[in-house]
């Protein structure tokens, strides 16, 4: 008797919370306010004048898990926002933040850098080069992808001037100088990633873990007053994303190259140019049965001859595989710092120096043959075939790696894609070629893929590339004291009318194509002019958040 | 309390104890062997120098043998610390507090609702058994047993937030609320969605069961006798079914618990629920130990509870496991 009484008291209350559920749905109060509250905010922001219009709601990017601390690894790769930077990169060239001026000295081993003193951290508190130090000190032994391992240490004289000491000369170090967030020394503690204060545009005003962070502008801010004064970042992936577009509740969304050929009523699509690199990464030297340390496998008999790695570079089509994997969403490219100040124009390919017959050539001359007339070319009885490996996760590296594939047909190259993890293409990317993605506002990428320093430490130069003429520009470029000599001997290091790292020489990787990044925006909401984004797109498109507006 | 009493609580910590120590170390174990490195997953496809690397490791303590790593780890539990999250860089305990409020609630309904829902149909399908409302359930529940959960969720959430734009697409609050000035309304709002999608999974087992079951009880002996009683079929499954389905109805519900966790992973992440199914993903595939073993361990806990509930259900529903008998 009991039981059943029990039984239908707990239906009753079951009955009432669905009831409260289905109530609450259709009740005028609650969620009358939630979806429609974002559609009526917005509609009331367009009713009102177009200048009053300050807010956005942005789909862009993932959330930095571990807080937008930059010591815990938040914007290494894109302009933090909340905090600022020593200096910003404008399409590669080097402009100044936070820094008024810099000199090097001791042979490139000084960094002197002098600071604005009129910046205030968005709490009020001054920030002085002390701040700067500790930053920089502290992300020395913090533990994330930027490493400072060349750095001995920072001090601050006085409060307008930081001075860096480096192990070597490295001229590079200029770029590291983006990249890093300074906080402030007085406050930081394990719990800034919640609670950060910053001195840069934006402070952040709530995070909802997992969903949503907003952004409000700070008043105290050095700098341009930007148009918009409040974002709310809301973290979805592509698919979500593009079904808030749909619905009209976000008035950004990042989007993939598929999804971007559906239009959507008032939305644009807005694709970004980009050095979001995609290219094969080849294994250089030849297999002698040597291996690492580690045990892996070292050198490719195929890929290790230089003709058959430019043979593919001036081969594929690249107009053809943009069309077919990216829908046309992006450019071609040659290297992986194509549009950069360090970019080397004479090693983009033109008709002339490029086709399937002039890969043809290449290979013929280098007594690539087919002997036997299965359709693959031979040399010394060396089958002109291997493997391709692809991150199996990123669609875009396997449509890469088939495309190319296919193409390769033509010239006589036998490509087999296989998709595998990352944690498996590392263990046989020294004998095996692989596509892959690179490309940022900085030189030292291109130093770090084809110093002969640098093969053993995670992907870089994973095939052992190795040219001593490189290494000798690289070696000058280091030690220079001046941005032109820099990017003088790093077009070098790509060609120097002999030799070099790129297309016209030993080719140890070939880039193909940049892919676009793309965007549903907002009809109304004018995005400034872009600059060129870097690899990973994340919150990239901010960077030039301050010209923002609505219209 | 009886001696006996005493007993089973003294039973039942022993295997609580017992059960958390295997799943630790099977998991730790698992997490070893598998092939996910954590500080590449952690640094990605940026390049660092093996210096960094190695910092890296250090700083997250990965450089001693597994089986220091393993002991420490315990040693640190048993004080009640469960160690620091490397993704979110915040302590595990934390981390699983926070985001498992979110997933309690959405789990709750969805057990009320897919439990329910599941024994209504079920009951119906057995009394008009070899009917067409009979068909049309096993039908039903086949299709939705056969369906993968974030399938339902994504045609879920194209049908009615999208196209019929009646409800949201996702998170735990509207966009730009913060979620602690979210009202009761909104924040159910925006559970409905998810709940469904995890409800309609768990019904088809149920209700599947909870069928076959009664029509057992209504071919039995006693359903018999009742019939030849004069009784109505509704009313023999009031006064003589649902008790006597009662006993595999719980073992089934509470079961389902487990369930509930998995399904909740797929729920999250197709409606961007931030939950605790979330974290377990991105702390799998990111080889954060911590907040992995963590959660295992969390679940594992949860779920015995959830089973040791069942236990002691049957003592109050069933006399005769009361008296200290078992069924015969």
């Amino acid at each position: 008797m009991n039981h059943t009484l029990h039984k239908w008291v707990g239906v009753a209350l079951a009955l009432t919370l669905l009831l409260a559920a289905c109530g609450g749905a259709s009740s005028t109060a609650a969620p009358a306010s939630a979806a429609p509250a974002v559609a009526a905010s917005s509609a009331a922001q367009s009713s009102e004048s177009a200048a009053a219009r300050t807010e956005l709601i942005a789909a862009i990017g993932s959330e930095p898990s571990a807080g937008w601390d930059p010591l815990t690894g938040y914007a290494v790769k894109f302009d933090p926002q909340l905090q600022s930077t020593l200096t910003k990169t404008d399409n590669g060239k080097v402009v100044n933040d936070l820094a008024t001026d810099y000199e090097v000295t001791d042979s490139g081993r000084t960094w002197t850098f002098h600071i604005r003193d009129d910046v205030l951290f968005c709490n009020g508190d001054k920030l002085t080069a002390s701040d700067v130090a500790f930053t920089y000190n502290s992300m020395k032994t913090a533990g994330t992808n930027l490493d400072l391992s060349n750095m001995i240490e920072a001090v601050a004289p006085d409060d307008t001037t930081v001075v860096f000491r480096l192990v070597e000369p490295d001229y590079t170090f200029l770029y590291g100088t983006h990249k890093v967030g300074i906080v402030p020394e007085k406050l930081y503690d394990e719990n800034y990633g919640d609670h950060p204060i910053g001195s840069g545009p934006y402070k952040l005003v709530q995070w909802d873990k997992g969903q949503q962070a907003v952004w409000e502008y700070n008043e105290l801010y050095y700098g341009a007053e930007p148009a918009i004064k409040r974002i709310v970042l809301v973290f979805m992936d592509e698919d979500a994303a593009f079904a808030a577009v749909r619905k009209g509740t976000v008035d950004i969304a990042y989007t993939n190259q598929s999804l971007a050929m559906q239009t959507v009523d008032g939305y644009r699509m807005v694709n970004v140019e980009t050095i979001d690199n995609f290219g094969i990464i080849f294994p250089c030297q030849p297999d002698e049965g040597k291996t690492t340390e580690a045990g892996k496998k070292i050198g490719n008999n195929v890929t290790c001859d230089a003709a058959i790695r430019r043979a593919i570079g001036v081969g594929i089509d690249r107009q053809k595989l943009l069309k077919d994997v990216f829908n046309g969403y992006g450019y071609p490219s040659y290297s992986m710092c194509d549009t950069m100040p360090w970019f080397n124009e004479e090693t983009a390919l033109t008709s002339e120096n490029s086709g399937v017959d002039v890969a043809c050539k290449i290979l013929e001359d280098a007594g690539w043959v087919d002997t036997d007339g299965d359709g693959i070319r031979e040399k010394d009885g060396l089958k002109a075939e291997f493997t391709l490996n692809y991150t199996a996760t990123m669609g875009n590296r396997q449509s890469v790696a088939m495309a190319v594939a296919e193409q390769a047909k033509a010239l006589g190259i036998e490509i087999h894609p296989n998709g595998a993890a990352n944690s498996d293409i590392q263990q046989v990317f020294h004998c095996e070629p692989y596509v892959f993605g690179r490309g940022d506002h900085t030189p030292n990428e291109f130093y770090l893929m084809t110093s002969s320093t640098t093969p053993g430490s995670g992907w870089s130069n994973s095939g052992y590339y190795s040219n001593p003429k490189v290494d000798e520009y690289f070696r000058l470029a280091r030690e220079c004291e001046n941005l032109d000599d820099l990017y003088r001997y790093f077009k070098l290091a790509q060609w120097d009318g002999e030799t070099g790292a790129s297309l016209l020489g030993d080719a140890p990787d070939v880039w193909l194509i940049r892919a676009d990044h793309c965007y549903f925006v907002r009809e109304g909401l004018d995005i400034g002019k872009q600059q060129i984004h870097p690899h990973s797109a994340q919150l990239s498109v901010l960077a030039n958040i301050l010209e923002w507006k609505w219209n | 309390m009886s001696k006996t009493a005493w007993k089973g609580i003294g039973a039942n910590l022993l295997k609580i104890l017992l059960l958390l120590f295997a799943v630790s170390l099977i998991t730790f174990i698992l997490v070893e062997l598998s092939p996910i490195d954590a500080v590449s997953s952690y640094i990605g496809e940026s390049d660092v120098s093996d210096a960094q690397r190695a910092r890296i490791a250090e700083y997250w303590g990965l450089n001693d043998p597994p089986a220091t790593r393993y002991v420490k780890w315990i040693t640190n539990i048993l004080h009640g610390d469960m160690g620091t999250s490397m993704i979110y860089r915040q302590p595990v305990i934390k981390v699983i507090g926070e985001r498992f409020q979110l997933s309690l609630i959405l789990m709750t309904i969805s057990w009320i609702v897919s439990g329910l829902f599941g024994l209504l149909l079920g009951v119906v399908a057995a009394v008009k058994q070899g009917r067409p409302a009979d068909k049309v359930i096993k039908v039903y529940c086949l299709l939705l047993e056969s369906s993968p959960a974030f399938w339902i969720g994504i045609v879920l959430l194209l049908f009615f937030a999208v196209y019929l734009d009646l409800l949201p697409m996702g998170l735990a609050a509207p966009i730009g609320t913060p979620l602690s000035e979210a009202t009761m309304g909104q924040r159910i709002y925006h559970l409905i969605l998810p709940a469904l999608a995890l409800s309609l999974t768990g019904i088809s087992k149920i209700a599947l069961q909870t069928r076959e079951k009664m029509i057992q009880v209504l071919e039995s002996d006693y359903a018999l006798f009742a019939r030849t009683r004069g009784e109505r079929v509704w009313t023999i499954v009031r006064r003589h079914g649902l008790r006597n389905i009662l006993l595999p109805f719980i073992t089934l519900q509470f079961g389902s618990i487990s369930e509930l966790f998995g399904g909740s992973v797929l729920a999250e992440s197709v409606f961007t629920y931030p939950g605790l199914g979330e974290a377990t993903v991105q702390s799998g595939l990111k080889g954060d130990i911590p907040l992995f073993l963590g959660i295992a361990l969390f679940s594992a806990l949860f779920v015995f509870c959830g089973n040791l509930i069942a236990n002691i259900l049957y003592a109050v529903v069933d006399p005769r496991i009361r008296e200290g008998g078992r069924i015969e």
